[in-house]
């Protein structure tokens, strides 16, 4: 739950998923530029770079030592971990001083993920990459554990298993997973079922589990999970009129726009009461 | 005539060693009676690698008369099942239990552990020697020992209540007397019993009211002692709260400064935050003090009211900056399921916790431990716990289960993240 100042590294991906969320405009940042950003508000002690692929910069290791030397206590890239299939990179990059690393994953078989990627054996290099970056469990001389945060953006591909998904991971001591809403090709009433199963599985599993672009309102009973509570929303988001009568209003991120375009706002329902909304409240005004 | 033979046990994790066993074989050995006639062994079990069927094989060929657990909620368990076992072995054996698990209530702990004879309550040192007269027939029966509980024809007998040693001085150093080698980053030193203060969750303040002090000068040779093995590198005090009289801690931090041959850091130092200023933080580094732990187990105002802590969130954050400035790393502590929190007042805490941005944060579940405020009065608060050691919380009436188990998911995830090798 550390708040990291997020840098977007720039487009340039060896995926190229289906219903990626990356707008494809916008170039790709030099070093210096990334620097600078790094140097500048300085509220964070923790850094994330996104994309894009972060390991597929000709700089990657340049990018990590900069943000070293700019004093960044952790280090977090979000990735698809491919890059990681190869031993020597994982440990290079560990070495480096990055030792958080929040890795997408579409599915546990094989030919959907690599379907949703649309790039044949990138499952088995993705899963090659958790292995190895697990596999370094010594860091000078001392026990290490690389924090591994699993991302698994919910489609219309996946969101039925996501249950599974997250479940066959859990061996790789997997230390969160997050479920984003990434895609709006389903309905929230479809969608739903299968993330509170997830949750309840993750749970049951002694892993910490949020959620992400989901409104709190379809989320009741389950806010806990809802990762905007403590963190800013990653993208653009609407509202209701009818938003204005729910307890969750001003700290509920709200729903993308292509969602509403397909769908409108029929599953979502202001939520009158909740025991939650003032700590909540309290909890978001703390954080801004 | 043959000595009869003592057998002081604990079992601890991570490679500790038992501090208050080495009191208890030093304080009645003072007795030249004692000294002469019984034979006190300290026998130190790792609870995570040794299990209770080597400490009972250890015992059959050591075959002492009396044997003396040191009782903790962690390792409660182990010394239940090791007593039931050799009392069915040996049934002439005397089985003697001591510590916070079983002290407040001993009436209890005989009930639900027919192998055990005696029960002592409250501090161990003076009736622990009285036990050892009476088992030397010095003493006619146990009747007159203050601070037990045992069983006579069946009956539970509780006996008054011992008041607390009032000079410390009385109770000579387990490390210059030989019961204890120190080791290094597992050696405790004590230089005060007692707290002033009565969280609701702490066995301390409640049971041992007030401070007590050990000789300044004993302090000193325990300290050269200490650094003057070569292998000790750091060293502990387990004192409840380091800094509480600058006056004494000015005398403390040159004593420990002069005194420290090998330069050895002390490590984990429990400090009262809110009273730390800036020459608090240089007496501290003078002391060679790495790293200190500190509360504040949360930061929410009804909680805090609930289980009587003392937070001043101003002097706090204060005394956090100025630790972290004076190079002195800091672990601040949360505790999930306090009566008047719940799932997002403690996401508040840890959240508040991490804008400080402490060396670590520690989380831990609450433990509803015997002796305690909470304890003996969690029914005003809904507090519903595991009667069976360790008692970890289960719910209140503002923290229900599922969202304690939640949060203590979620804290596992934070302190990985958070924690994880900088």
């Amino acid at each position: 739950m550390i708040l990291y100042k997020r840098i977007d590294v720039g487009r340039g991906c060896n995926n190229n998923c289906l219903c990626c969320p990356v707008s494809q405009e916008g170039g790709t940042p030099s070093l210096s530029d990334i620097t600078a950003q790094m140097n500048g508000n300085r509220r964070f002690d923790s850094v994330a770079f996104f994309g894009g692929e972060p390991t597929s910069r000709p700089d990657f290791f340049d990018m990590l030592h900069a943000a070293r030397q700019a004093g960044y206590k952790r280090i977090k890239i979000l990735t698809n971990a491919r890059a990681f299939a190869d031993i020597n990179v994982a440990a290079k990059t560990i070495q480096a001083g990055c030792y958080f690393f929040e890795i997408k994953v579409h599915h546990h078989e094989p030919a959907i993920h690599d379907a949703v990627t649309r790039v044949r054996g990138s499952w088995d290099q993705t899963v090659q990459g958790i292995e190895n970056l697990r596999r370094i469990d010594m860091l000078d001389d001392e026990p290490f554990h690389a924090f591994l945060h699993l991302r698994i953006p919910l489609s219309r591909e996946n969101y039925r298993d996501v249950g599974n998904v997250a479940l066959s991971f859990v061996p790789y001591e997997i230390d969160r997973i997050t479920l984003s809403l990434d895609d709006s090709a389903m309905r929230l009433a479809e969608v739903l079922p299968h993330v509170r199963n997830a949750i309840n599985a993750a749970i049951l599993n002694r892993v910490w589990i949020t959620t992400r672009n989901i409104p709190l309102c379809a989320m009741t009973g389950f806010e806990h999970h809802v990762e905007e509570i403590y963190s800013s929303a990653e993208g653009t988001f609407e509202k209701s009129k009818l938003c204005k009568q729910c307890v969750y209003d001003e700290f509920c991120p709200g729903i993308s726009p292509s969602y509403l375009d397909r769908f409108g706002f029929r599953d979502l329902k202001p939520v009158s009461q909740s025991r939650h909304a003032e700590d909540i409240r309290r909890l978001r005004n703390e954080e801004s | 005539m043959k000595k009869v033979k003592v057998a002081l046990i604990a079992f601890n994790w991570a490679d500790h060693f038992s501090l208050s066993n080495g009191y208890l074989k030093v304080y009645a050995e003072q007795d030249p009676l004692i000294e002469k006639n019984a034979e006190i062994q300290i026998v130190d079990f790792d609870a995570e690698n040794h299990d209770v069927r080597q400490a009972l094989c250890y015992l059959s060929k050591e075959r002492p008369d009396i044997v003396g657990f040191s009782c903790y909620c962690w390792n409660m368990e182990m010394v239940s099942q090791l007593a039931r076992l050799l009392k069915l072995l040996y049934p002439e054996i005397q089985i003697v239990l001591g510590g916070p698990e079983v002290g407040p209530i001993p009436e209890k702990c005989l009930a639900e552990n027919p192998a055990v004879d005696v029960v002592v309550t409250g501090e161990g040192e003076v009736t622990f020697r009285e036990l050892m007269k009476f088992y030397l027939k010095r003493l006619p029966s146990m009747a007159s020992i203050r601070g037990i509980a045992y069983r006579k024809n069946g009956e539970i007998v509780r006996t008054e209540e011992r008041p607390l040693i009032e000079d410390l001085g009385e109770i000579p150093s387990p490390y210059l007397n030989g019961a204890l080698t120190p080791r290094d980053g597992v050696t405790y030193i004590e230089t005060s019993r007692g707290c002033p203060y009565r969280c609701a969750f702490c066995f301390e303040g409640k049971n041992f009211p007030g401070l007590r002090f050990f000789p300044e000068e004993r302090v000193r040779k325990e300290i050269e002692f200490i650094t003057s093995h070569a292998a000790i590198r750091s060293f502990h005090v387990v004192d409840s709260v380091f800094n509480l009289k600058k006056d004494r801690l000015r005398r403390l931090a040159q004593i420990f400064h002069d005194a420290n041959r090998s330069g050895a850091g002390l490590t984990t130092v429990e400090v009262m935050t809110e009273s730390l200023d800036e020459e608090t933080v240089e007496l501290l580094n003078k002391a060679k003090v790495l790293s200190v732990e500190t509360g504040p187990q949360t930061v929410n105002t009804d909680t805090i009211k609930n289980i009587a802590r003392y937070y001043r969130k101003e002097k706090f954050d204060r005394g956090i900056q100025l630790l972290l400035r004076g190079g002195i790393e800091v672990l601040t502590d949360l505790i999930i399921g306090l009566p008047g929190d719940n799932f997002f007042k403690f996401l508040r805490s840890a959240r508040a916790m991490m804008r400080l941005r402490p060396t670590r944060i520690i989380y831990s579940i609450l433990h509803v431990l015997p002796g305690t405020e909470l304890y003996v009065n969690g029914d005003r608060f809904g507090l519903l716990f595991d009667e069976k050691p360790p008692h970890l919380i289960l719910q209140n009436e503002t923290f229900p289960y599922e969202e304690i188990d939640k949060a203590v998911v979620m804290a596992v995830s934070m302190e990985r993240e958070y924690n994880l090798k900088l």
